[in-house]
């Protein structure tokens, strides 16, 4: 079974961001796989194991840094990879732009499914799956939890999560699936994979190369962060009367909730 | 170097009359009243009162059952002194917490005065980058501490003692009981990098005390102020040469640091007000492994196998882990980390100065891969981001919060070993000690710190095991004792393990110990109860 991987390298979750015109400062952030697409790596090395056959390609669009996060899909035993590795190109990109040069990238290849996170974790635009979808003209099946694929690898049986519920549908192959959390938990990446990885082949593509022309259909125009937490007050004094009716009363004007 | 000690007076001569004569006056039934409008009056410090208070204060991460009759929370060092001068003059008990975080009681109080140091903010915490030591008060937490160092010091030095309980714990309960972290070895421990204390005497006196600069003869101190003269006798029962948190600092020779007598002693002799600590250069990088082994023999192979391989010494390590029977069954992120049906985790943590992480991955992948117990190299795990490090230790921790949920179900809790022996005896130990719990039919698990041979069982017995679960863990101590080990490697002693001190070193070393007390502190009020069980002292302990 072959499949490819789609992932993105955003800024750690706990990092702390700033703002710097429509992006934000790269300045001393750390890099990793988006959350969700980590899954969508463990998925299908799994897939791939369970079949024990198929290789795992994974495909990605991002500057120079973004092959760190490559190299650890790789490490983490994912076997090729082609970095979409545009400067320009990245730079203007949104989902629409993304998804068109990822679609281009795996026309390219074999493949039986193709994975990624349900959304990024940095732009938290989640739009990417569905036009991949289209511009690949094959089905899409969002924020998957479980997947089961026949042996003929002609469909595959797939639990998807839905509000308040879950939703059990058939799909024939190939397909995008977008991984949700609870579809299954990442690998660590083992030593020896590791220092494989850094011999495995990662063929590197200008957007050109992939025949890509089309801009984003969006445009940023501003970004801002949510106000700032008000600092907290201590109610001074000896009193503990007086001190527990200001507070009281604090509660009840200020923020309201007695 | 000298033996002579001359006490500093924080409070004046005047004040400590004043207290002494106002405390004389007082009758029992008024003390605690009185003495509260005092310390408001005179010294503006606050003695509460209030149960409600008092009760928020006393319970310790022990759980044992505790009391006191009133509270207070210095924010200084002279405000510590008025305080202690007057349980001094008084005869009240006080028993001293901060974090709270102990599993053997010692911050537990059985009466008296407690006495909080979460309040200690002074000194503020300063980094001198260059001689690469940080001035620190006791009232911060650890972790805290630790963040602030890398803050002032740029990334550049680093304070590497890391107990599981750094972010509760503060610097003085860390002080007070030599806490220490996954770093085997000497490094690993609060001893190591203590370079100066102040310490608040038990009748407020105070002994500022720098390493190397107080040095006992022929067994005892000589402490003076205003022309008297007290001999203070130090410990001298022998301490087998291993990690070891089991009873105040002793030295058979005579020749002891005050530094040492103060750290891990649980408050006997002293209150730690602050102190000044000794740096780490900061590696670059960790490189951080984690592997699964069919069993526990193999582990056990896999040690002697590491421990020739560097040379006997395990200090370049800054883990050496160890997540033996059942940690499976209890920890989260388990199939992440163990491949298979293997039953055992070994967790290495490799501080990087000079290696790059490309060349270390390549050297330790030999030192596994040529390893006699034959590790299977896919299972060989390594975490590169933070991420990956942050899941391990939330499976690291998951551990004990989910024997603690079985326990709960099971209307008991959890009776933990804490012990560490020989190298030369630490498969015998660990054979007898499965052997004695699987034919109690006890549920139970293993982990700890493999390099330092101390891993803890942890019971986790039915309502009708309880009692014998008990007997279980006193043969498990006797047995550590009688194959040359001790009943703690980083937990103490407490008011939990007292009884343990005896077991481990002998009723002459109690009787040290005593004597060491009484020198300074003769009615016992400090921290009573705290290693030196109550019978041993009841007479003096009478105010």
């Amino acid at each position: 079974m072959n499949t490819v991987v789609c992932l993105k390298q955003v800024p750690d979750t706990e990092t702390l961001i700033k703002i710097a015109g429509t992006g934000i400062a790269t300045d001393g952030i750390k890099w990793v796989i988006s959350p969700y697409d980590e899954f969508a790596v463990e998925e299908a090395l799994k897939m791939k194991e369970k079949m024990k056959a198929g290789n795992v390609t994974i495909v990605s669009l991002g500057p120079d840094r973004a092959i760190e996060s490559i190299r650890t899909a790789l490490a983490m035993g994912a076997d090729t990879a082609v970095h979409v590795n545009d400067a320009a190109y990245y730079e203007k990109a949104d989902p629409f732009a993304t998804a068109a040069a990822l679609a281009a990238a795996v026309k390219g290849l074999e493949y039986d499914a193709v994975f990624l996170g349900k959304q990024a974790m940095d732009d938290d635009s989640g739009q990417v799956p569905a036009m991949l979808g289209e511009l690949l003209g094959i089905p899409v099946v969002t924020q998957v939890i479980k997947i089961e694929v026949a042996d003929d690898k002609s469909k595959a049986s797939v639990t998807r999560e839905v509000e308040g519920g879950h939703a059990l549908l058939d799909v024939s192959l190939p397909a995008v699936f977008s991984a949700q959390k609870g579809l299954n938990e990442p690998r660590y990446a083992s030593l020896p994979g590791i220092m494989k990885a850094k011999k495995k082949p990662v063929d590197v593509k200008k957007a050109a190369d992939l025949g890509v022309s089309d801009g984003p259909k969006t445009v940023v125009k501003e970004l801002s962060l949510p106000p700032a937490r008000q600092a907290g007050r201590i109610i001074q004094g000896d009193d503990a009367k007086a001190k527990a009716a200001a507070l009281a009363k604090a509660l009840h004007d200020e923020v309201k909730i007695i | 170097m000298t033996e002579r000690i001359e006490l500093e007076k924080i409070l004046s001569s005047d004040e400590c009359s004043f207290i002494d004569d106002y405390v004389t006056s007082l009758g029992e039934a008024e003390l605690l009243t009185s003495l509260s409008g005092m310390l408001q009056d005179r010294f503006s410090l606050r003695l509460d009162l209030d149960p409600d208070i008092i009760g928020g204060l006393i319970l310790d991460s022990s759980n044992l059952p505790g009391s006191a009759s009133a509270a207070c929370r210095p924010r200084s060092e002279r405000e510590c002194a008025a305080i202690v001068r007057a349980c001094f003059s008084a005869k009240i008990p006080v028993t001293v917490s901060a974090g709270r975080s102990n599993l053997t009681g010692s911050a537990t109080p059985e009466g008296g005065v407690l006495l909080s140091l979460e309040q200690m903010k002074t000194p503020e915490v300063r980094v001198d980058v260059e001689k690469m030591t940080v001035r620190s008060p006791v009232g911060i937490i650890l972790e805290d501490l630790r963040k602030e160092v890398l803050e002032q010091s740029s990334n550049t030095l680093v304070f590497p003692v890391d107990p599981t309980s750094r972010t509760d714990a503060m610097v003085g309960g860390s002080l007070a009981c030599n806490a220490s972290g996954f770093t085997p070895g000497d490094p690993g421990a609060m001893r190591n990098w203590v370079e100066q204390l102040d310490v608040l005497m038990p009748d407020g006196h105070m002994i500022r005390a720098r390493r190397g600069h107080y040095l006992s003869r022929d067994g005892v101190f000589i402490l003076s102020h205003d022309a008297a003269e007290i001999v203070l006798p130090i410990p001298r029962y022998a301490r087998p040469e291993i990690k070891n948190a089991s009873g105040p600092f002793s030295s058979p020779d005579g020749v002891m640091d005050f530094v040492d007598l103060i750290i891990g002693s649980e408050g006997l002799f002293g209150i730690v007000t602050a102190c000044e600590l000794r740096l780490a250069r900061r590696p670059h990088e960790y490189l951080d492994l984690f592997f699964s082994l069919k069993d526990e023999s193999l582990t056990l192979a896999f040690h002697e196998y590491l421990h020739e391989k560097l040379s006997g010494n395990f200090s370049g390590l800054s883990a050496f882990e160890y997540f033996g029977v059942n940690c499976r069954k209890y920890m989260d992120h388990e199939s992440k980390l163990f491949s298979g049906d293997d039953q055992v985790g070994i967790y290495l943590q490799v501080p990087l100065y000079d290696l790059t992480i490309d060349d270390a991955a390549q050297q330790w992948y030999e030192i596994l891969t040529e390893a006699p117990c034959i590790i299977d190299e896919n299972a060989i795990k390594m975490m590169t981001t933070d991420k990956d490090r942050a899941i391990f230790l939330e499976a690291r921790h998951s551990m004990p919060s989910r024997s603690l949920e079985v326990v709960q179900r099971r209307g008991t809790y959890t009776i933990m070993t804490d012990t560490v022996v020989p190298r030369d005896q630490f498969g015998t130990f660990l054979n007898y000690t499965h052997e004695l719990l699987k034919d109690e039919g006890l549920d139970y698990l293993t982990f700890g710190h493999l390099g330092d041979c101390h891993l803890h069982f942890m019971i986790l017995p039915e309502a009708s095991q309880l009692t014998r679960a008990t007997e279980v863990y006193e043969l498990i101590i006797e047995k550590s004792a009688e194959l040359g080990g001790v009943y703690s490697g980083e937990h103490g002693t407490g008011k939990r393990k007292r009884g343990d001190f005896q077991k481990c070193y002998g009723a002459s070393a109690l009787e040290q110990l005593c004597a060491t007390k009484r020198a300074i502190d003769p009615h016992f009020l400090l921290n009573r109860g705290n290693v030196i069980p109550c019978q041993a002292h009841a007479a003096e302990a009478e105010p």
